[in-house]
Formats: structure tokens, sequence, C-alpha cells
């Protein structure tokens, strides 16, 4: 596996490492505000971005470093049903474009950052809100691991961090220095940062990928040998399970078992996306509703270009790349497939592609802790220099958190934290979606709800094992037999959630019929379809104070009446 | 602040927002439905069906979202202007 590095690679991918750190730096003169130090700029970029930049930075957002490596890795190990990755992104930008606008016109009446501010203003609940931004942090925390993953995949293919016999310092040392740098621009420029890194993240992308999805099949004798030889790889594999007297798993495309199992990923996965807080503080950041809608039209681009990267997975079988880890594939199959400098240009994209991910889940997740455990629990009267401090600190903690989660866990803990994460994060959807809706809803069923989805998701995913490697017995699938089936596997966050519900419409009906206190509701029904430029919209930080001076519906008044 | 109090939809907004509704369900649920493409025949260029299928979805699904964006967009020009002559300037 090990080999002599690259140079000329190297060369290319420390020019582009050292061209994204010197943009990260200079973000924060990008679109300059008056002041930096309070939350809808260090945390929301202004909240001013137009259609351009939010494509970049939602689309840098969501579709991460760990995907790209991730998704080919499934496809390569034999499995289609990775591919549920195309119809995910599909399902997930009508979704996006029904209810994200109401909760971007919700957020900015009220001056909300996060999701869990949104569930504390429409409920009067701080312990609902707590389990919103508690699930939004524990969440994101092995996703920004695994964006380590997609760094350190690439750096072992270009054969720098050592062996695996050298000491951990020595071993991690460039991703250490990669991370550290990432670290001190996202708490100078906040994300400013990302935003201006992911025109470089993409443009990279999409380069290496169109010239990989032309060249390579065209140099490889076409696409009907690539699914000839993934055929046979699969035909192989299977023989083999069957020698070893287990059933066969692998398959070019999904057998009738697999449908269900396929639709539940898709749909769970898409619903759960725009839980995850990143993905709320991307679309936030727009400065207007028809942002939010014109981009839902416009990222299936992204899609497209997941599907062609997913097929490379079998391209890399057919150009005969061995490697014991899947998720070495793609990297190994550019290093084996192109000249030096085109793999180095590969290999930056992978790498960039983590870095912008990374930055904006760690502002996110640092937002969640400020506003709604800091500020909710610890000091209530916080102002909002405090909080951007705050906020700024706690970034540097997350990402050095997700340092140690990679440094020292094995990788798999990281995996399976991330599998966790999907099915935890969608049990926060009743609280934030159903909330856009309807105040029926009772605030401590959805607590209920939301307690009974997490046990039954993480107990129901640890019992799975693994159905390709025998000696994983835990966390093995992100699917499982469903209740009361006999061979119909679902994706596990998708039964939670529909226990989750059932139990916050029981208890609802209950507490109800026993006249519980429902808290008092800040939001008005019409706070829901404000846009940019309608009274109370917080366009920018001076329009914000100045409707709180007349006492508008601003941010602070909204913040008063607990 | 009274004038925040007025209707801000207009009223014909309903039935555009059912129609909107049924544009956006499509690109939700011809993904959802496996069985339809969980196939390798007929092929293109090599590829199997199952895969070119799910590639073809995406434009498909743009052109649903972006008729879906006109209409939102043109009835929010509505609302805009009936908000104006309703409420004169509010700022």
């Amino acid at each position: 596996m090990k080999e002599d590095v690259d140079a000329v690679a190297l060369v290319i991918f420390l020019f582009f490492f050292v061209l994204v750190t010197g943009m990260g730096f200079l973000a924060s003169r990008w679109r300059r505000a008056e002041a930096l130090d309070n939350l809808d700029e260090w945390g929301l970029g202004g909240r001013g971005f137009g259609t351009f930049v939010a494509w970049f930075l939602i689309g840098g957002d969501l579709y991460t470093a760990y995907t790209f490596v991730a998704v080919p890795a499934l496809l390569y190990a034999g499995s289609a049903v990775g591919f549920f990755a195309v119809p995910y992104t599909i399902i997930v930008y009508p979704i996006i474009f029904v209810f994200l606008p109401r909760l971007w016109s919700v957020s900015h009446r009220h001056g909300y950052v996060t999701p869990a501010d949104f569930v504390q203003g429409r409920y009067d609940s701080r312990g609902l809100s707590l389990a919103v931004a508690f699930t939004g942090i524990l969440a994101t925390m092995p996703y920004i691991a695994l964006q380590l993953v997609g760094i350190q995949v690439v750096l072992e293919v270009m054969g720098i961090g050592g062996t695996e016999e050298s000491s951990l310092i020595e071993k991690d040392l460039p991703l250490f220095v990669a991370f550290a740098f990432l670290a001190a621009y996202t708490y100078s420029s906040g994300l400013r940062a990302p935003a201006l890194i992911a025109f470089v993240k993409d443009t990279l992308i999409y380069l290496v990928i169109i010239v990989a999805v032309i060249y390579l099949p065209i140099h490889l004798g076409g696409w009907d040998d690539i699914f000839g030889a993934a055929q046979s790889k699969i035909d192989t594999a299977n023989a083999a399970a069957v020698d070893a007297g287990q059933p066969p798993a692998a398959a070019l495309v999904p057998g009738d078992a697999a449908n269900w199992a396929y639709a539940s990923l898709a749909l769970g996965s898409a619903l759960a996306l725009f839980m995850y807080p990143h993905s709320i503080t991307a679309v936030l950041s727009t400065k207007s509703r028809n942002v939010i809608r014109r981009n839902a039209a416009l990222l299936p681009a992204y899609s497209f270009l997941l599907g062609l990267l997913a097929l490379l997975g079998y391209v890399a079988i057919a150009a005969g790349v061995e490697v014991s880890n899947a998720q070495q594939a793609i990297p190994q199959l550019f290093e084996n497939e192109f000249p030096g400098w085109f793999a180095g240009i590969a290999f930056a994209a992978i790498a960039i592609g983590a870095l912008v991910p990374a930055a904006i889940m760690s502002i996110a997740a640092a937002n969640l802790w400020t506003r709604n455990i800091y500020k909710s629990f610890l000091n209530r009267d916080a102002t909002p220099q405090q909080e951007a401090q705050q906020s700024k600190v706690v970034s540097l903690v997350v990402k050095l958190g997700a340092l140690i989660f990679v440094l020292v866990l094995p990788d798999e803990f990281a995996i399976n934290f991330q599998l966790l994460g999907g099915i935890w994060i969608l049990q926060t959807l009743p609280a934030i979606v159903f909330g856009l809706y309807t105040r029926w809803f009772h605030r401590w069923a959805l607590l209920s709800g939301w307690a009974v989805g997490m046990a039954y998701g993480t107990i129901v995913a640890y019992q799975q094992p693994s159905p390709t490697k025998p000696d994983v017995l835990h966390f093995g699938s992100p699917t499982a037999l469903l209740p009361f089936a006999d061979t119909t596997k679902v994706y596990i966050a998708l039964t939670a959630f529909v226990l989750n519900v059932a139990v916050a419409v029981i208890v609802t009906l209950l507490l109800r019929s026993a006249n519980t206190p429902a808290g008092v509701d800040q939001t008005n029904p019409e706070d829901y379809y404000a846009d940019s430029g309608d009274p109370g919209v917080a366009m920018t930080t001076v329009q914000a104070e100045g409707d709180v001076a007349t006492g508008g519906p601003g941010q602070s008044s909204s913040r008063d009446g607990r | 602040m009274a004038s925040r109090s007025e209707p801000i939809r207009p009223r014909h907004s309903r039935n555009r927002g059912g129609l909107v509704v049924l544009l956006l369900a499509v690109p939700v649920v011809l993904p959802l439905l496996v069985s339809t493409y969980a196939r390798v025949d007929p092929t293109i260029a090599g590829i199997p069906f199952f895969f070119w299928y799910q590639l073809a979805l995406i434009p498909v699904s743009v052109v649903f979202l972006l008729i879906a964006y006109r209409l939102v967009a043109s009835s929010g020009r509505d609302r805009r202007e009936q908000r104006g002559q309703d409420e004169g300037d509010v700022r």
C-alpha cells in the first residue's frame, strides 16, 4: 500500500491548501461588516448571501468530502444500495422548498440563529429547546470527525502522514496542521471563511469529476466493460459468501427485498438532512426566501455530480484498484490513472471538500451551544459580544473534540456515531417542522416523542450485526427488520421517527385533556411568511436595532417574555 | 403596527399552493418507487437502467422545482403589490 510520495502531486496539493488558508483569513474582510463580534455576522455571515454565494455555500455544506469518499466506496465494495445517495439528494430539495422558507421567515423576524431558538420561541420550553440543541451537537461532532477521515484517507494514499507503525503524533501530524489552520481562520472569519473557500472547493470538484467520468470510461473500454467488471467482482464475492455459508449480499441492482431499505434510506436521510444544524445555518445565512427556493431548484446539479462520482466506485473496480480499505478506492483510482499534477488537484479537491463542511458544522454546533445552553442556562443576560466570543471558543472546542475522535478512537467509532447521528437528528423533526405549521402538539409530548425515538433508534442500531462482516455484531447496518415483518428491512431512523410521532400525538391528547399549560407562543401566524423588506425582518444588525427601538418585533423584544 | 394583522396572503394563493405541492410531490414520489426502476435493462451506453434512470430523474426534478419556483415567485410579487396598496408605506 505504501509507496513513494509523488512530488508533483504534493506540490499541487500544498499550493491549493495554502491558497484556501489565505482565503480563509482574508474572508473576514469580504462583505465587510461594521463589527464581526455578534452571531448574525460571525455565525451567519451577515444573513445576506444571495443565490450565487448560497449555491456554493449550501452545496459545499451538504456534499461533503466524506460523501465523496464513502458513497463510491460502497459501490466499490459491491453494495448498489449505496447509490441511494442519489434519490436522497433528489427528494431533499422539494422538502427544502416547502418548509425552509417558513423557518427562514420566522427566524428573521425574531432573530433566531439556531433551530433550537425557534423551538424555544414557539413552545416556550427550555427543556425541548435543550433537547433539540443537544441532539444537534451530538449528531454534528461525529460528522466533523468523518470529514477528518476523508482528509486522512487522501493523505494515506498520497503517502504522507507516516505508516501504521509510526507514533500517533507522527502519523497524524499533517492532519493536525490542516485542522489547526482551519480552526484559526474559522475563529477569525466565521461563516464567511467556508463561504469563500466553497468557490475553490466546488470548482475543483466539478473539474475533477467531469474529467474523470469522461476520460476514465473511454480509457477503460466504455461503461459496458466497467459494469461487466463490477458484475464479475460481485459474482465472485457472492460465490465466496455462499461457500462460507452466508447469503449472497452483493448486487449490481438492489433486489426486491432491498427496495424498502433503499426507499426508506433515501426518504429518512432527506428528512434528516435539514435537521442538521449546519444545513440550517447555511440556509439562514441567505438574504431572502426566494434565494432558498431558487437554490432548491439549482442545487440538484450537485446530485448529478454525486451520482457520477458514485459510479467511479465501479470504475475503480474495472481499473483494477486493489485496496484493503474501500474508502481509499477513489483517491487510489486517481493516483493510478492520472499524472501527478492532476492527482494532486483531485486530492486537494477532496481535502478542501472536507474543510468547508467541517468549518460550517463547527460554527453551527457552537451557535447551538451559545444560544441554547450558554445563554439559556448559564448566562441569561449575555451580550451579543459575549455570545460571539463564546461561539468562537466553542467552535475550537468542537473541532478539537472531533480531532480526538479520529485520532484516539478507531475509525469504526466515528462511522457508527455518524449512523446514529442520522437516526438521532431526525427525532428533532417533529419539534422543528411540525412546529412551523401547527402549535397543536404539546411541548412535553414532543419531548416525550423525542426521548422515545432516540432510545428506540439507539437500541435498534446497536443490535444490528453487519451483513457482510461476521465479526461486527453492533452498529453493522443502518437498516433493521420492520417490527412484525419477516424480511422487510427499513432505515432505523424512519421507524424511530414514526414511533416518535405516535408518542407525540398520544401524549398531546392526554395533556390537552388534562389542561396542562402549553406555554406562550412568541410567534404570530404572519411571521411565517415575512420576507426581506417586510417590517421586523432583520436584514442587517443596524436595521434590527432600529426595530427594537421603535417597539417592533425585533430580537430582544421577542426574548423578554419567557 | 396594526397593519401586521391584515391578511397578507392573496385569496388565490391557496389554490396555487395546492398546485405547487402537487408539482413538488412528483420529485419526492418518483424516486421512492424503487420497484419501478430496480432492474438492469434497458441499458444506455452500457449503463444499467437502475443507474441512468435515477440520474435522469435529477433534471426532471429540476424542471418541476423551477415551475414551482415560478409560481411561488409570481404570487410573492402579487402579494407585495397587494399589500403595498392595502397598507401604504409601512416602513
